[in-house]
């Protein structure tokens, strides 16, 4: 297998906005998530 | 110099500096002709199969170019582009129709039959509030919304983004946190009111979700968007020069990506592929086959809004003109559906249709048995 090279250092600003899209990702997927499991809920539980 | 910066030298190129970036700069933009006609197109819907053969073609120039080594346009930037000018285009087209033309032959039977298979919001009592179109509570208010602002300015931006302008990539930043809040409030409305959005279509929830995945581009285009090096898009004042990648081998970094940003924007690209084919496939092929779905060519298209108006309203005496004076809804004039006290609905602040599920072509039964009991007076 080829070696993989090392990543390279962030600086602290880059380190910033990273941290902060990763937050940014976790609450929207996880919002979409959440009203996907209330729609399934409603659908097994209603007659649609 | 640091890494971000080195990403920005130009790089002479196989043909000499200037020649090389004139013909790499003629390439693109005969290539953004095809891709962003085609985009239109398949944005409007009806035309979408034409819109598809035209992006393809525009995607093949680009390649082509960049296989003959000339300095394209980062991939990434290509795909973002398209893929939210897309995204915008189908929803501001299919608003504007929902709003405008509703009650032309071929809107008001697509929207139907959209709005039976995935979303009732555009199928429970179509045609019936005074504005015409789709009934479901709140829905106009987004349409009107949208279509006014965040839609035209995001297709706006992506052209700006697309020129690799500053303005292209603020705006589209912009435009894009507006697009976390349309996803959040519009499901939040629908799922409020998931009764009348889910009652009797055919495929409930899953298909909604399904389709609107690839509506995802605003949370997908982001990461990329606050990690690209903006220097990469110019303001009026950059040299050209400086908007070049170090290198067109496969192996180098596109413009605008440094070392410790390339992992991110890889995957983020690779999305981006999912997406864009994904929308442009329903752009183009929604319609047509939501048509064989329901009935065509069996039944004309006439004949398949009439039966979905029947069962709709539940009323076989229902039928769909075959003409639509411009000066009809929204302009003047009621709807088809507003005197309509046929449907028959639980519920008044939160409706619970009592709608039927329709199956494969079940449609072209359902009318043949109306038509006969029309004929026979009704026995």
């Amino acid at each position: 297998m080829p070696e993989r090279s090392p990543r390279p250092a962030m600086d602290e600003r880059e380190r910033q906005v990273r941290r902060a899209l990763v937050a940014v990702q976790i609450f929207i997927y996880g919002y979409l998530a959440i009203v996907i499991g209330i729609q399934f809920y409603m659908y097994a539980h209603r007659n649609w | 110099m640091s890494e971000s910066t080195t990403a920005l030298v130009a790089d002479d190129g196989p043909l000499g500096d200037s020649a090389h970036l004139e013909e790499s700069r003629r390439e693109q933009r005969r290539a953004d002709k095809w891709l962003i006609v085609g985009s239109a197109l398949i944005g409007a819907s009806l035309p979408g199969i034409i819109g598809l053969f035209v992006f393809l073609k525009g995607l093949s120039i680009q390649r082509d170019a960049h296989k003959r080594g000339l300095t394209m346009r980062p991939m990434i930037v290509t795909l973002i582009g398209y893929m939210v000018f897309i995204d915008a285009a189908l929803n501001t087209f299919g608003w504007i129709t929902d709003i405008f033309a509703s009650e032309s032959l071929l809107f008001h039977t697509y929207i139907m039959e959209w709005g039976n298979f995935f979303d009732a919001g555009y199928y429970w009592h179509f045609n019936q509030i005074g504005i015409g179109g789709a009934s479901a509570p709140g829905e106009k208010a987004w349409e009107i919304g949208l279509i006014l602002t965040v839609f035209p300015m995001r297709m706006a931006a992506c052209i700006g983004f697309l020129q690799m302008k500053r303005w292209g990539h603020q705006w589209l930043i912009v435009t894009c946190w507006m697009g976390v809040v349309i996803w959040i409030g519009y499901t939040a409305n629908m799922t409020i009111f998931a009764d009348v959005r889910y009652t009797g279509v055919v495929a409930p929830v899953y298909g909604w979700w399904i389709f609107n995945l690839f509506y995802i581009t605003p949370f997908v285009a982001l990461p990329y968007l606050h990690t690209v090096n903006r220097a990469a898009f110019s303001d009026g004042t950059t040299p050209p020069a400086a908007q070049v990648a170090t290198a067109t081998g496969t192996d180098a970094m596109a413009i605008g990506t440094t070392a410790t940003t390339a992992r991110l924007h890889r995957r983020v690209r690779r999305v981006c592929y999912g997406l864009l084919v994904g929308l442009v496939l329903e752009g183009a092929v929604s319609m047509p086959l939501l048509m064989v779905w329901y009935g065509w060519p069996t039944l004309s298209v006439q004949q398949i809004c009439t039966e979905l108006e029947r069962h709709d309203y539940s009323d076989i005496t229902r039928s769909c003109p075959n003409h639509y004076p411009l000066s009809g809804t929204p302009f003047g004039g009621k709807p088809d559906g507003a005197d309509a006290t046929t449907t028959t609905d639980a519920g008044v602040v939160q409706p619970r249709p009592t709608i039927s599920r329709i199956g494969f072509r079940d449609l072209v039964t359902m009318y043949h048995h109306d038509e006969a009991t029309l004929h026979s007076g009704g026995k």
